[in-house]
Parts: structure tokens; C-alpha cells; sequence
């Protein structure tokens, strides 16, 4: 299939998301369960891709290093201060901080 | 609707998304030189899909993939499943855009990311005018769009010209961090975000690279089996 089609496809079924209870106000309710279960879906797909992105690397457990520390700092900025801005300068600045001290990283 | 009226809902949606979109440069960025790397995807297609499907976790999702060789069917479902969450903020914001014309209620929709919906259903508790609510989602939404699209074509045109030592791709997973934190609100999204994290990594090697599936699915399940101490809100 080509590129462009498998895009469109997850670009029109990312709009149809998006208009889904929009558009069908009164006519749909969510039961309790389903709306258990869409609250779960924003921090178990945010825990997902970001343990994939730190502690993976080409299909395979990534070895320590100073992905792991910089995640970590990171993520304790994000916690703090819950800004975004701050969370990547904290973990971009650590990274490139200790990829120049450490010898390897 | 006086049109000063307007313009001053536009400008407070801009201005209450203002220091969310700065966060979404560098990932925009990041998403751009993953597109230009890109080997499925050709790097015009891949920085299309900005302004195609718009939300930056399923776009880098359906890129790598697409580039790991997962089959298309695969790919679109997952980032379909990543977007799931937006049904939520759909469901959210129905009653406030009912009251919209229809191409407002039908258009602005697209423009729908985790932050022009957050800041929107928090602020439309106190604005409660429907053209000050659908010019205030404008606002908030291009503010978004914007500097997506921007940071993605220089991530897109820029790609081959970034050293590989900057490692600008390690801005991904940190973005998700940083969203990640804050959508953890209960006690059930703890446990829900931490066996997802687990189980993903646990299926690495798992066929058709559907380890992000089945980790999201079973955090999802986990999750629900938790009792929240206080009602959810």
C-alpha cells in the first residue's frame, strides 16, 4: 500500500476520533466502563511509547547508558515543574552534559 | 457577535496555548528529521501526514513502523489506538460544540490536540458564550498547528544537515515524558502507565511490533481493575 494512502487512512480516522462524540451528541452516551477506559488510554500510551523510546533500541533492550540518566532527570523536571519547555531543556541539556563528561556516552 | 468581542476570545485561546506550543518546536523538529530518515515513508509524505493527521504521537508511531517493516493495517492501527485518547476530549467538549454552526462543529474538530482540548474544557467552565468558546478553540488550535508545521518542515528540510551528535531524536521520548506526568492523575493511571511501560518493553521481539499494542491494551486492563480512592474527575 502506499505511504501516502496508509497516512490519509490514519489522518481520516484521526479526524473521525476526534468528531466522534461531537457529532453524535445525544444520540451516544459512553457507558461508565468505556469511560474507564478512555481515561487509561492518555497515561498507558504515553508510558508505552516513552519506556519504547528510553529503554529500547532497533527492536532490542538498549543497553545503560546515558539515555536511561537523562530520561530520569527529565522526568523528575517534568514532575516538578510540570513544564514541557523545561522537561527538554533539562533532558537534552543532561544528555549533551554527560555525553561530553562520561567517556562512551 | 461583535467582532472585538471575537477577536478578544481568539487572542485568549492564543495566549493560553502560547507556552504549550514552544514545547511543540522541538518535537516538531524531532518529527521532521525522523520523517527525512525515514525509509518507508518518503520525507514529502512523511511531513505531509502534519498536516493529514496532525497529532505527533501516532504521526512518529506510523513512521517507525512502517520503517520496521510492520504491515500498513498494523501501523494505522496503532496510531489510531494512540489517538483513541481523543474520543475523550470528543466527548468533553459535545455539549459546548453543539451549540456551534455546523462547519465550526464539523471543521474545528481537526484542529483538536491534548492542548487546545485541555485548556478549552477547563476555560469553557467559565466562558460560556458559544462564539466566544468557538473563537477561543480557534485560537488555541492554530496556535498549535502552527509551529507544528514550521518546526516539522525544518526538521523535514534540515534532517540530513543535523549532526547525528545532537541526537535530536532523544526530544521524542522526553516530550511524551512531559506529557506523561501530568496525565497521571489517580491512582488507576499509575498503576495503568507503569504495567504499560512494563509490558511494552517485555514484549520487545514480539511479531509485527506489536509490543506497543499489547502493552497500552493490558496497562488499559490493569488500570480499570484499580479503585480510585476519591471519584474520578
Amino acid at each position: 500500500m502506499s505511504p501516502l494512502l496508509v497516512v490519509a487512512i490514519a489522518g481520516l480516522g484521526t479526524y473521525l476520533i476526534r468528531v466522534s462524540l461531537i457529532a453524535v451528541l445525544g444520540k451516544v452516551t459512553i457507558p461508565p466502563l468505556g469511560e474507564r477506559a478512555l481515561k487509561l488510554v492518555a497515561p498507558t500510551v504515553l508510558a508505552a511509547i516513552a519506556a519504547q523510546g528510553v529503554f529500547t533500541v532497533d527492536g532490542g533492550l538498549r543497553p545503560f547508558d546515558v539515555r536511561h540518566v537523562a530520561a530520569l532527570i527529565g522526568g523528575l523536571v517534568a514532575w516538578r515543574t510540570g513544564s514541557v519547555a523545561w522537561t527538554l531543556v533539562a533532558g537534552m541539556g543532561s544528555l549533551w552534559l554527560l555525553g561530553w563528561l562520561v567517556p562512551g556516552w | 457577535m461583535e467582532s472585538s468581542q471575537a477577536r478578544s476570545a481568539f487572542l485568549e485561546g492564543v495566549r493560553a496555548v502560547a507556552a504549550l506550543a514552544v514545547g511543540a518546536l522541538p518535537f516538531g523538529l524531532a518529527f521532521g528529521v525522523v520523517a527525512a530518515a525515514s525509509t518507508a515513508v518518503p520525507p514529502l509524505i512523511g511531513g505531509l501526514s502534519s498536516t493529514i493527521v496532525f497529532a505527533g504521537a501516532s504521526q512518529v508511531a506510523l513512521i517507525d513502523l512502517l520503517d520496521s517493516g510492520a504491515p500498513w493495517f498494523l501501523a494505522i492501527g496503532t496510531a489510531l489506538v494512540i489517538n483513541a485518547r481523543m474520543a475523550m476530549y470528543s466527548g468533553a467538549l459535545a455539549t459546548a460544540f453543539a451549540e456551534f454552526p455546523t462547519r465550526w462543529r464539523f471543521g474545528l474538530p481537526y484542529l483538536m490536540t491534548d492542548q487546545a482540548a485541555v485548556v478549552s474544557i477547563l476555560r469553557f467552565e467559565e466562558m460560556t458564550d458559544p462564539d466566544e468558546r468557538r473563537w477561543f478553540f480557534l485560537g488555541a488550535g492554530l496556535t498549535m498547528w502552527t509551529p507544528w508545521h514550521i518546526a516539522t518542515w525544518v526538521g523535514v528540510l534540515a534532517g540530513g544537515q543535523i549532526p547525528a551528535s545532537w541526537r535530536i531524536d532523544f526530544a521524542i521520548p522526553l516530550m511524551f515524558t512531559a506529557m506523561l506526568v501530568p496525565s497521571v492523575r489517580r491512582r488507576s493511571d499509575l498503576v495503568g502507565a507503569l504495567v504499560a511501560g512494563i509490558v511494552t518493553i517485555a514484549a520487545i521481539g514480539v511479531p509485527l511490533n506489536l509490543g506497543l499494542l499489547i502493552g497500552t491494551f493490558t496497562g488499559i486492563g490493569v488500570g480499570m481493575l484499580v479503585r480510585d480512592p476519591e471519584p474520578a474527575t
